[in-house]
């Protein structure tokens, strides 16, 4: 009956562990990159509590409350909070149409030539396909306030800037996710109007686009909140809204202005997670 | 019948609703442009037109100069070295944080902790740089903390949130053999927690390594402060070159990160 | 005395507002120093709970317990932890991290007698590779000795488990099911050298066991247990079928291999985790 157990053999090097080789070469190797982490990046935390910064932060902190609240800058304040929120919505509505039309282009649903094979496209379509891909990843990998910054020193400084920037870097994401809602969304409708010799484009308005509008807009909305945080950071580089006072404020040294604005700003980010949550529930 | 009609009513009614919430969203597109009083009729003269094409032209050649192109690989070791390392700072300071934030150490604890922690997550990172650039000083080092800053805030509240939904029954098991509560996390939590806490601080890495190139635009150093200088001095060819590093340095860096997460982070 | 209950009561909040589940009702039970039980019963009858009652990872909603002679509920958390490095308590589905290899797991059984810094540094490299690898050849898994985890089957994750308890070297061996996943020829083998490390070390050993056969034929005692009440508690040899058939009467409905009862799936551990969305703006 005991015979299928075996007196177990002893392992070949007993008291050697196999994952110690690699542990100790991560380690190294992270010692290693450590250094000139630490080296380049100029860490140093002590900067933090000698004199001089000590000194500047107490003079910012000394007047930081309460914040400001003067009926001036109040409305100064309410401006720039509607232009922030109008350079969000603006940029994702150039957004919208600009990363439709890109989706469409480098999308592999409703080729015909995967329908006719079964699978993958043609080495044709694949080719005229990428550049399309490639101008998406370039348009979405440019942070939107490096675009922010270049249109600014085209256009002066304002909110077209700032809507343009958006427009530009959204339609790169958006486009992107459209076009793999496209492919992941039920493609049978679509093919089956391409087999009928629909064109192309009513094949996708009849066939792919009802069944994809729902998750698109949501996403887009989830992208509009994203997009609100970014217009504000941009009016650092002059691209209007709040980020444009919060600068003058932090380098007038204006504590209570910029406990204000970043309580204003807060105060947009919850309202637009909220209002994105609504709509996106509406949506799905 | 009656169910017919209600079926019909509350169609229609979603219908309803369905018109309304696209009217009030049309009516906040249009009035966002109206608000904005958009101007792009630069854009559309001939004159306005030509100048701002042959702005973006310059940008067509960017400067490989062997002195230039050395300058820009050194600011991109500088991006690359404050996005590892500031994420690196927040990946302790997350860990250290979010014990608190998931309860460990009491009610006061987590509510104080989750505070914290939202209001390092609340501000973003351009903001942090502005405030550390006064407080630490131009250059690098500013970036590096700032970024740690807000990265700390996400990394501890993603960190908290995996602590939360790893299964407890593994570390349970070694509290009734004894272990005390440091011992019960490290053998029965860490095993499963690390790979998940690893993957996180790589995505994270991937979105900062985006903004440590920004930040040099508020003074901390890096590709962004490059940037900054060459767009002020009107220097087209220089500028596009750092562009040009900026979009490598993020498409290498979500290559490698992505790499890592597939190769060794698999469950 | 090594174990000692007396009118232990344990309940669950139940479905209902004010609804409570009796999980085990006026459990008395005494046990000897080096003493060999097993607890039988269908699913359901508690004693998984007993187990966990016994073993101090369930405290009694009224009723008294003792463990090697002190009572764990009434000392303070140190001294609790202390008495606890004494139990070994193997569990049906050993919880072990997936990603845990097979010699942490095992060495996690120390955490109770090595000093933090000691089972920290064993995170880093293993100090006890030796004796680890000599248990873990007692139940032929040597050769599992660098593997994770969730390389393992059922059966072996169990061998796991017990080789954890072994090398913890408790006073006490309270194994609930633990050779429910192996085969019968390897159960029998495992309960063999349970029995006998228990025997050589002096220690008590409480198995609870769905199979009746390997019940009766390793322990000189048997406990019956049903609907968290003790049927009977005697010797084997006094054991009449009689009792068996009451013990398991109504059985056949939902058989013998029927899931865990509603109890044991209350300290299931969760295994379906959400992902964390990223927010990457």
């Amino acid at each position: 009956m005991h015979n299928s157990i075996q007196p177990a053999t002893p392992h070949p090097w007993p008291g050697h562990d196999p994952a110690l080789l690699p542990r100790a070469l991560i380690t190294l190797l992270a010692v290693l990159l450590l250094w000139p982490g630490i080296h380049f990046s100029e860490l140093d935390l002590s900067v933090l509590f000698d004199r001089d910064s000590t000194q500047a932060m107490g003079s910012l902190l000394e007047g930081a409350w309460p914040p400001a609240h003067d009926s001036v800058f109040l409305t100064l304040l309410w401006r720039a909070a509607l232009e922030s929120l109008s350079i969000a919505v603006a940029g994702i509505a150039l957004a919208l149409p600009a990363a439709l039309c890109a989706a469409l282009l480098a999308t592999r649903a409703l080729s015909r030539s995967a329908m006719e094979s079964h699978g993958s496209p043609s080495t044709l379509a694949r080719v005229t396909r990428w550049p399309v891909r490639a101008s998406l990843i370039v348009l979405r990998s440019v942070p939107e306030i490096v675009w922010a910054l270049l249109l600014v020193r085209a256009l002066g400084l304002g909110p077209s800037a700032g809507v343009l920037a958006i427009a530009i870097t959204y339609s790169g994401m958006l486009g992107k996710v459209y076009a793999e809602i496209f492919e992941s969304v039920d493609r049978r409708p679509g093919n089956a109007l391409l087999a009928a010799g629909a064109p192309r484009l009513s094949a996708f308005l009849y066939g792919v686009l009802p069944n994809a509008a729902g998750e698109i807009l949501s996403y887009t909305v989830y992208r509009w909140e994203c997009a609100l945080r970014a217009s504000v950071v941009m009016g650092f580089v002059g691209a209007g809204g709040l980020g444009q006072q919060l600068e003058l404020s932090l380098r007038m040294f204006a504590g209570d202005e910029v406990v204000a604005i970043l309580l204003v700003f807060l105060l947009l980010v919850l309202v637009a997670d909220q209002l994105s949550r609504l709509l996106r529930a509406r949506l799905l | 019948m009656n169910r017919i009609t209600r079926i019909n009513r509350s169609n229609r009614f979603a219908g309803f609703s369905k018109l309304l919430l696209l009217a009030s969203v049309s009516f906040a597109v249009v009035a966002a442009f109206r608000y904005l009083a958009l101007d792009f009729s630069g854009l559309f003269t001939t004159d306005g037109l030509q100048q701002i094409k042959s702005y973006f032209a310059e940008f067509l050649q960017p400067d490989f100069s062997p002195t230039h192109l050395q300058a820009v690989a050194s600011a991109a070791l500088e991006t690359l070295a404050m996005s590892a390392t500031g994420t690196l700072l927040a990946a302790v300071l997350g860990c250290v944080l979010s014990l608190p934030a998931a309860g460990y150490f009491g009610w006061l604890a987590k509510q104080a902790a989750r505070g914290v922690l939202n209001a390092l997550r609340a501000i973003p990172e351009l903001v942090w740089a502005a405030l550390m650039v006064l407080a630490a000083g131009l250059g690098p080092n500013a970036g590096t903390l700032a970024i740690a800053l807000h990265t700390t805030g996400v990394l501890g509240r993603l960190f908290a949130e995996a602590l939360e939904n790893t299964p407890a029954a593994p570390a349970n098991a070694i509290r009734n053999a004894g272990g005390s509560r440091i011992v019960a996390f490290s053998y029965g939590l860490l095993p499963s927690l690390w790979p998940q806490w690893t993957a996180y601080t790589l995505y994270r890495w991937e979105n900062n390594i985006r903004i440590s190139s920004v930040l040099g635009f508020v003074g901390a150093g890096g590709l962004g402060q490059m940037l900054y200088v060459h767009l002020s001095l009107f220097q087209q060819a220089q500028a596009a070159t750092v562009i040009l590093a900026m979009l490598i340095l993020v498409l290498l860096v979500d290559g490698f990160s992505q790499w890592l997460r597939e190769r060794y982070l698999n469950p | 005395m090594s174990l000692m209950l007396r009118d232990a009561q344990v309940c669950f909040p139940g479905k209902g507002k004010r609804s409570r589940e009796h999980a085990l009702t006026d459990v008395s039970l005494q046990v000897e120093p080096g003493e060999q039980l097993a607890v039988i019963g269908p699913s359901g009858a508690g004693k998984s709970t007993l187990l966990r009652l016994l073993a101090t990872a369930q405290q009694p909603t009224s009723g008294q317990v003792q463990v090697l002679g002190s009572d764990p509920w009434a000392m303070a958390s140190g001294a609790r932890q202390k008495l606890r490095a004494g139990i070994g308590l193997i569990q049906q589905s050993p919880p072990l991290p997936p990603r845990q290899r097979v010699l942490t797991a095992v060495a996690a059984g120390r955490a109770g007698q090595w000093s933090r810094l000691k089972s920290l540094l064993n995170l880093l490299y293993p100090l006890d590779t030796a004796n680890i690898t000599s248990t873990l050849a007692r139940l032929d898994m040597a050769t599992k000795l660098f593997e994770r985890c969730d390389q393992c089957s059922g059966g072996e994750l169990q061998r796991v488990a017990i080789a954890r308890a072994l090398y913890q070297q408790p006073q006490v061996y309270l194994a609930d099911e633990p050779v429910s996943a192996m085969d019968p020829v390897l159960a029998e083998h495992t309960l063999t050298l349970l029995s006998r490390e228990a025997r050589q070390s002096h220690a008590t050993l409480l198995v609870s066991l769905h199979n009746l056969e390997l019940a009766l034929k390793h322990f000189p005692r048997v406990v019956g247990l049903r609907d968290g009440r003790i049927l009977f508690d005697k010797a084997t040899a006094d054991v009449r079928r009689q009792e068996l058939d009451h013990l398991y009467a109504n059985e056949q409905l939902s058989s013998a291999d029927c899931g865990p009862g509603i109890l044991a799936q209350n300290s299931k551990p969760k295994t379906n985790k959400p992902r964390a969305s990223i927010p990457r703006c």
